[in-house]
């Protein structure tokens, strides 16, 4: 069972990662770094910081842009053509493979964040800029951040079509980026005599939703406040947590759906 | 259940719901018969009639409403029944931007094979399936006729006990027909069970043992070609020409002949006296009988006269 995953994944991957339009996206990743880098100059001796700035801008914009497109088009396509009937017919579990695929665009968005952040770490090394500890646990934190949005979108992907899946994996990820300012919030709603649908919406949203913010630590980084490890670690363990709830249920649909 | 039966499904039935008012539509309403080891069967149908469907409950890619079926003794929902399965789906596409060796790779992890196995039948198997020439090309950029090629090889790596083709000869042009149907009896000569669909009635009766028919979802007939058609009286095939138009329609509406753009007139009878009242009727008039042929009903006329039941019934 091993095995089939890790077939799964691999070729995953390897169909995944000769598609054009992902280097296009890493174009305009690394185009966006360099314009950190030529715009630099022009404030007043924050050039280190801007490049920090927009080089984690970029990293972690670009990893969930290509997280959601990967998530929500490789099962869709799989179905649409077709191609899932010669995977299927073989010996293989349903939720295996589901997993695998997910395995697969997890690893394209490794080798993608780590190649980003090769080129980012190398601009600043080449400027003589110090390169904090903490840089790599942004890094991290940009990779966890965008598998969970991949896990998102391959859930929706199980059970609905790519406009609708990229359509919910995008709010549900603006929402997640918002749940401190909602959590702030949502004691004024109450004071302010907000209906209860609302008010239990809200709640729902603050206690289930993952909070994204959680995953960006550019402030500490460009102000060189460094990242413990423990919260390095406790944020991998929140994301693994999602990754789990995530991928068992969208296993658990894809186990029961039929590929007419 | 006995070794000697490659595959046994009963009573089969899918129901789908489609559209925004889920209405409901019965694929599938009894899909019943019995595949032996050793042999050809095709499952014979027009476009619709529930063959693909059929097929996918078999493969487990669709979940059955009802009935039962298994492969080998396993049930076909079981992933180790399909252990033993080479399945080619109907007009099969792949990852367009793998090479041949490749998704065939790919497919033999998928089935447990080692990379012994893989190197030894992945090359063996590109060759077979007359894809030598095209190795270095990504799928993306192989016609219809090479992807139904290499979903054949990805059928045939596993080196099955059972292939499962869902309308094999679809997209092929006359020569892959012929390479296809070629397949399918070096596979019987090797002792492999085939099972495969279609609607080329040609290529069915060429290579089968034994045919299933099925119409609006549900198996009428099952058995060997000879068996079926053994109760049918002889089919008798003649051919005039010069017909006016008063002769002509009483020709269309007494034994439905088919009129042809050049003129002449074809009509299929069973009986004896049909065939001399049609003569007569070409005597008097003065014209010429081009052909007057007697021979055993094929598979075609079976198929013909089973649908046209099924649509008299279920419109009476």
């Amino acid at each position: 069972m091993i095995g089939h995953g890790v077939a799964i994944a691999l070729y995953t991957f390897r169909e995944a990662v000769r598609n054009k339009i992902l280097y296009s996206i890493l174009f305009f990743a690394i185009a966006l770094m360099g314009l950190g880098l030529a715009i630099g100059p022009a404030s007043l001796d924050q050039d280190t910081r801007i490049l920090v700035d927009v080089g984690l801008f970029a990293l972690w914009f670009f990893s969930n842009v290509v997280a959601i497109f990967v998530g929500v088009t490789m099962v869709f396509m799989e179905l649409e053509r077709k191609t899932v009937y010669t995977v299927l017919s073989k010996p293989v579990h349903r939720p295996v493979y589901f997993v695998g695929k997910f395995v697969g665009v997890g690893t394209l968005l490794l080798v993608q964040v780590a190649f980003m952040a090769t080129t980012l770490t190398t601009l600043m090394a080449v400027r003589g800029d110090p390169v904090p500890s903490a840089l790599f646990a942004a890094y991290w934190l940009i990779l966890m951040e965008s598998l969970i949005v991949a896990a998102v979108a391959l859930f929706f992907s199980s059970f609905s079509t790519p406009y609708v899946s990229g359509f919910l994996t995008l709010g549900l990820w603006v929402v997640a980026r918002l749940i401190p300012e909602l959590q702030a919030f949502l004691p004024e709603l109450v004071e302010d005599g907000t209906g209860p649908v609302l008010i239990g919406i809200l709640t729902t949203v603050v206690n289930v939703w993952p909070d994204m913010t959680y995953f960006t630590v550019t402030t500490q980084v460009t102000y060189g406040l460094g990242v413990p490890f423990e919260y390095v670690w406790n944020a991998t363990l929140y994301a693994a947590g999602y990754l789990l709830i995530l991928l068992s249920t969208g296993s658990w649909i894809f186990q029961r759906r039929d590929f007419i | 259940m006995s070794e000697e039966i490659a595959l046994a499904v009963n009573g089969l039935r899918k129901t789908f719901r489609i559209g925004f008012f889920r209405k409901k539509v019965v694929a599938v309403r009894d899909s019943t018969f019995e595949v032996h080891r050793g042999e050809v069967f095709g499952l014979v149908g027009h476009n619709g009639a529930g063959k693909t469907t059929t097929i996918k409950m078999l493969m487990g890619l669709i979940a059955p409403d009802a009935g039962t079926g298994h492969i080998f003794g396993e049930p076909i929902r079981s992933t180790s029944a399909r252990n033993r399965v080479g399945f080619l789906p109907e007009t099969p596409n792949f990852y367009d931007y793998l090479k041949p060796a490749e998704i065939l790779d790919y497919y033999g992890r998928l089935y447990g094979m080692d990379a012994a196995s893989r190197a030894k039948r992945i090359p063996m198997l590109i060759d077979r399936v007359g894809l030598g020439h095209a190795v270095d090309k990504r799928l993306r950029k192989f016609s219809k006729g090479m992807l139904q090629r290499i979903g054949l090889a990805q059928a045939l790596l596993p080196d099955p006990d059972l292939v499962l083709l869902d309308e094999p000869q679809s997209g092929l042009d006359p020569l892959g027909r012929k390479d296809v149907r070629d397949l399918i009896i070096e596979l019987r000569e090797q002792g492999k069970t085939v099972m495969f669909s279609s609607h080329i009635l040609h290529d069915v009766e060429a290579v089968c043992d034994r045919v299933a028919i099925i119409t609006r979802g549900l198996v009428r007939k099952t058995g060997p070609l000879d068996e079926l058609v053994a109760d049918r009286p002889d089919l008798i095939d003649i051919v005039v020409s010069g017909a006016d138009a008063a002769t002509r329609d009483r020709m269309v509406d007494t034994w439905s002949a088919d009129a042809t753009p050049d003129g002449r007139m074809h009509l299929r009878v069973t009986r004896d006296e049909d065939s001399a009242a049609i003569l007569r009727l070409a005597v008097d008039a003065g014209l010429r009988v081009e052909r007057v042929e007697r021979h055993r009903p094929d598979l075609e006329s079976l198929f013909v006269s089973e649908t046209e039941r099924v649509d008299e019934g279920e419109s009476a």
